[in-house]
């Protein structure tokens, strides 16, 4: 008797734990040692997408395309940067993860009702689509990001033509101008220090939406100039309903942590003991020439001056070679048929053979400490610092898309005072306010009323975010710039290839972009997926080449 | 959610970007065996024969996505793997008689893996990729197959400079990448595999041996391409074309009469002229401000003069001696960018073992209460006879894999640096029975 009650009690027991557990089966799905993502803040999330933004960015602004737009070249591993040697395939995979993250925020900003986040989420999904379809052309966009949701239309995304991608971009950033209208206190959540560019300010934020929006009309003003003229007249002619940034405390820049390789400036020498990455980039020769003969006082901030000059000196006894100090003397016997620059600022030409050895190195070795080329400024070998920002959108950047449309006689302004207010923009980021009067008057940079004036100034000031200024010179051709014997093409490239993984994976939909693709001669034997291939936006506008 | 690390402070976390499974479903094998036992003529023949299939369905794999969908990586239930394949061992005794037996088995064995359907779609599920190529296999497809990036050649058969390499203005090979071309280049599974063990014994003397032969399959030799790319293989130098003091028109009418060998590109020889120092009559080149007396190479092809709009050569130059001629530095010049520079046949036979015994004789052990004793001398990796000839053994053809996907630990037919000093171990045993 008395085993047949224990028996019972087990069973029951048993039993009522076999009930227990089916009922609540999705508490065990629950991972107990992770965020939950269907309650998380999206401040959580918001902090990663902005920070890999900002990273994203200067990876391009300082590295490749700083070479390809002659900012800088690099003395050794230089193909990618000198040669505009991409390997057939270039990935666009830690985008769509930022967007694939800013998707969530903007989702989780929905679900709390924060048009905070919804806005803030809008601009940075603008400017990585802008960002992708200015470097690729066709993209997946409205087809993107929908993996999860299964089946081959959101697995194999379909592509959107750079047009339509455009034309998104802009619709969204309107609407973020809307959401992004109200005081801090009027949204129920703030974004905290998760913002890293703005600290929750949606005033700001609401200035990069339009400022952004600026730049994208400027963009397809080739192709739709209606469109771009009305859409930037809209909002130039509406101060209070369409913000754009003006002063220098409203740019959108990531500053740089500095804690650790991850979250410090590019190619530091901090956390590179070898100093390697930092070393082999070295100042271009256009821009040193450029920058000296403007006497531009930001050359000295961005560039080292040469460790040891040249002075090559007739006076000097056959056979002269020594090092006295910081100078090195030679005699002209000792440099016979040898290119040489005997200035302070010495740039490295542009994708030459050989580029260790320029200027008597004492070394060919790869990315060597050659004392008689200017290396990028010691500011750039630390993890961090006032000057070392990822730049997305500055006030620079805006006066000088006012002073292009106002050349273009659309009702923005005067295209001198935007054009001078750019430049002194510029000089007030880089700390060079009192030099500003003096620049301005100068030979050169005293405006002069051309697109190419405009145009190289927009470059010089995009130093470190080099980015713009490709896009710019492919929409323009300014600056007029060349290429050297190395490059795989006589002339500089306007897009990235397509990436393997899509044109593999997503075939179908890749190829179709890739025939809208309008071959060039120089497309050669990369086909149709080539970087010397135009997309939408330069077809049929003779730019830049 | 997965944690991104922080930003001074400021916690970072990123939505995960592997889908995983939501239906998953159980993986299920089906077998199929067929075999054959036979012992014959009082077994002195001994013949076993097995040939299998095995169905993998719904195999739990990690695959790669478009990264456009937002996800790179999603687990699948991968559809049908289909292995087939046999074993064959032949054994016998061939000569028992006078003291002397002399006993004889081989086996061969031979496996194929296809993929015979993939979920979602997708076109193919990769292996590895590495040295600019891969492994990957499309559906309906071997696993093993190896690509790479296709070499630019003139393709018109009409043309005299037809099998050429098409070079770019600077006089380098040019490429179309791998998945475009579906450029397979080989495989790294054997044809088959085939063993020997035999034994001969007189008296109390026995002597045995064991081969192993495998034949086909091909492999990867980054050991190679990183000593070449380096300027430490001593292969590459000896690859060299050597001009032995042509020049001009008469170096041009040598390549071009022996174009099969000297221009076009044959198996893994990409043929470069010149070399680093005057023995190897290596070429004067401008780099940087210096021209330096030699040391530069060129690579035999034409280079197009022009392009029509669909990327079309219109017409060629050649680069093959003649003034004119793009020379290069001999560093750098290596054919880096191609795996199939770098593919060797991964056929091998070796003498795995070998021993000579003796067996004590038994009436005098019996009085130290010994039942058995057995005194044998042995060694292994005596001799390793390989098709490559690179001093590689095609057995050490795995590469560990960094980013894991589908678990796999190493990277099959591919190796880098995974050469060891060749160890020859001699023993001796002395087996006691009580």
């Amino acid at each position: 008797m008395k085993a047949n009650t224990l028996k019972f009690t087990c069973f029951v027991v048993l039993f009522s734990c076999t009930v227990f557990s089916c009922k609540d089966l999705t508490v065990l799905n629950e991972n107990p040692n992770g965020v939950n993502p269907i309650t998380a803040n999206p401040n959580l999330v918001l902090s990663t997408v902005l920070t890999e933004a900002g990273k994203a960015f200067v990876n391009l602004g300082y590295q490749d395309i700083a070479g390809v737009m002659q900012h800088t070249q690099k003395d050794g591993w230089s193909g990618g940067h000198n040669d505009y040697d991409w390997g057939g395939s270039q990935s666009w995979t830690g985008y769509y993860d930022i967007l694939r993250n800013n998707q969530y925020v903007y989702d989780r900003g929905v679900e709390i009702n924060s048009e905070l986040h919804q806005g803030i989420a809008l601009v940075m999904k603008s400017m990585m689509f802008g960002l992708i379809t200015d470097l690729w052309g066709d993209a997946p966009y409205t087809a993107a990001l929908k993996g999860a949701v299964g089946g081959g239309e959101n697995t194999f995304p379909a592509y959107d033509t750079q047009e339509t991608i455009y034309t998104g971009i802009l619709a969204d950033l309107e609407k973020a101008n809307t959401l992004l209208s109200k005081t801090v206190a009027e949204y129920p959540i703030t974004t905290g220090t998760a913002d890293v560019y703005y600290q929750g300010n949606p005033t700001k934020w609401r200035k990069l939406a339009n400022s952004l929006a600026l730049r994208y009309y400027m963009r397809i003003s080739a192709k739709k100039a209606d469109v771009a003229k009305a859409g930037i007249e809209k909002i130039v002619g509406n101060a209070t309903q369409y913000p754009i940034i003006t002063a220098i405390a409203d740019d959108a820049a990531m500053p740089f942590a500095g804690n650790s390789n991850e979250d410090s400036w590019p190619s530091n020498a901090i956390y590179d003991a070898s100093e390697s990455n930092y070393r082999r980039i070295k100042m271009a020769a256009t821009f040193v020439d450029r920058l000296l003969a403007l006497k531009d006082p930001r050359l000295g901030v961005w560039a080292n001056k040469v460790q040891i000059q040249l002075v090559v000196d007739p006076l000097l006894p056959k056979g002269t070679d020594r090092i006295e100090g910081n100078k090195r003397y030679l005699s002209p016997d000792k440099v016979v048929g040898k290119e040489y620059n005997t200035n302070e600022y010495v740039g490295l030409p542009t994708a030459m053979l050989g580029g260790a050895t320029y200027n008597l190195s004492p070394t060919a070795e790869q990315g060597a400490r050659n004392p008689h080329v200017s290396w990028v400024n010691d500011i750039y070998r630390q993890a961090k610092g006032p000057l070392l920002k990822s730049r997305l959108m500055s006030a620079a950047e805006v006066r000088f898309i006012l002073a292009e449309s106002a050349l273009k006689g659309w009702a923005v302004g005067d295209a001198k005072t935007h054009y001078e207010a750019g430049v002194k923009a510029s000089m007030d980021t880089w700390g060079l306010t009192s030099s500003y009067a003096a620049y301005i008057a100068g030979a050169d940079a005293k405006y002069n009323g051309t697109l190419k004036q405009i145009i190289e100034q927009k470059w010089i000031s995009s130093w470190t975010a080099a980015q713009e200024a490709w896009f710019d010179y492919r929409r323009t051709g300014f600056p007029e710039l060349t290429t050297g014997p190395t490059a795989k093409r006589t002339v500089l490239p306007v897009r990235f290839y397509y990436m393997l993984d899509e044109r593999n994976l997503n075939k179908t939909n890749t190829e179709t972009a890739m025939n809208k693709l309008e071959t060039t001669t120089f497309s050669a034997a990369d086909g149709k997926n080539s970087p010397w291939s135009k997309p939408w936006v330069v077809q049929g506008t003779g730019k830049p080449w | 959610m997965g944690n991104a690390g922080t930003w001074d402070g400021i916690p970072r976390l990123s939505t995960p970007g592997t889908l995983l499974i939501s239906d998953l479903k159980p993986e299920i094998v089906t077998s199929y065996e067929a075999g054959v036992d036979l012992n014959l003529f009082k077994n002195r023949l001994r013949f076993s024969g097995t040939y299998y299939m095995v169905e993998n369905r719904n195999q739990i794999l990690s695959t790669k996505l478009p990264p456009s969908s937002g996800y790179s990586l999603k687990n699948i239930n991968a559809g049908l793997l289909v292995s087939k394949g046999f074993e064959f061992s032949l054994g016998g005794t061939v000569i028992d008689k006078n003291s002397w037996r002399w006993d004889l088995t081989t086996n061969l064995t031979r496996n194929r893996t296809t993929i015979k359907a993939l979920s979602d779609d997708l076109p193919y599920y990769t292996l590895w990729t590495d040295a600019k190529g891969g492994a990957w296999t499309y559906v309906g497809e071997e696993i093993g197959d190896i690509y790479d990036a296709k070499i630019v050649t003139v393709e018109n058969k009409e043309s005299p400079y037809y099998g050429y390499p098409i070079l770019d203005a600077t006089g380098k090979w040019q490429s179309i990448d791998a998945i475009n071309t579906k450029n397979k280049i080989g495989n790294f599974n054997p044809k088959f595999i085939m063993g020997m063990q035999t034994s001969i014994s007189y008296k109390g003397f026995s002597l045995s041996m064991s081969f192993d032969w495998r034949n086909g399959g091909d492999f990867v030799s980054q050991t190679y391409r990183y000593g070449e790319e380096n300027g430490q293989s001593q292969l590459f130098l000896d690859k060299l074309i050597n001009p032995n003091g042509l020049t001009g028109q008469a170096l041009r009418d040598y390549l071009v009469a022996n174009q099969d060998q000297l221009i076009r590109i044959n198996g893994n020889y990409f043929p470069l002229v010149g070399g680093p120092t005057p023995d190897y009559g290596g070429y004067p080149f401008k780099y940087g401000p210096y021209t330096l007396p030699h040391g530069g190479v060129f690579i035999p092809g034409v280079i197009a003069t022009g392009y029509d709009a669909n990327g079309n050569p219109t017409g060629f130059k050649e680069n093959l001696g003649a003034a004119g001629t793009a020379i290069l530095p001999f560093a750098g010049s290596t054919a880096w960018s191609f795996t199939r520079a770098f593919l060797y046949d991964a056929s091998f036979l070796k003498l795995r073992e070998i021993s000579l015994g003796y067996d004590l004789p038994q009436n005098w052990l019996k009085k130290v209460g010994v039942q058995s004793a057995n005194f044998s001398i042995y060694s292994r990796n005596i001799i390793m006879w390989t098709a490559a000839k690179i001093n590689i053994d095609p057995e050490n053809a795995f590469q560990p894999e960094a980013g894991v996907q589908a678990g796999s630990q190493f990277k099959q037919g591919i190796e880098r640096y995974n050469v060891n000093p060749w160890v020859i171990p001699v023993g001796f045993k002395l087996g006691l029975t009580f």
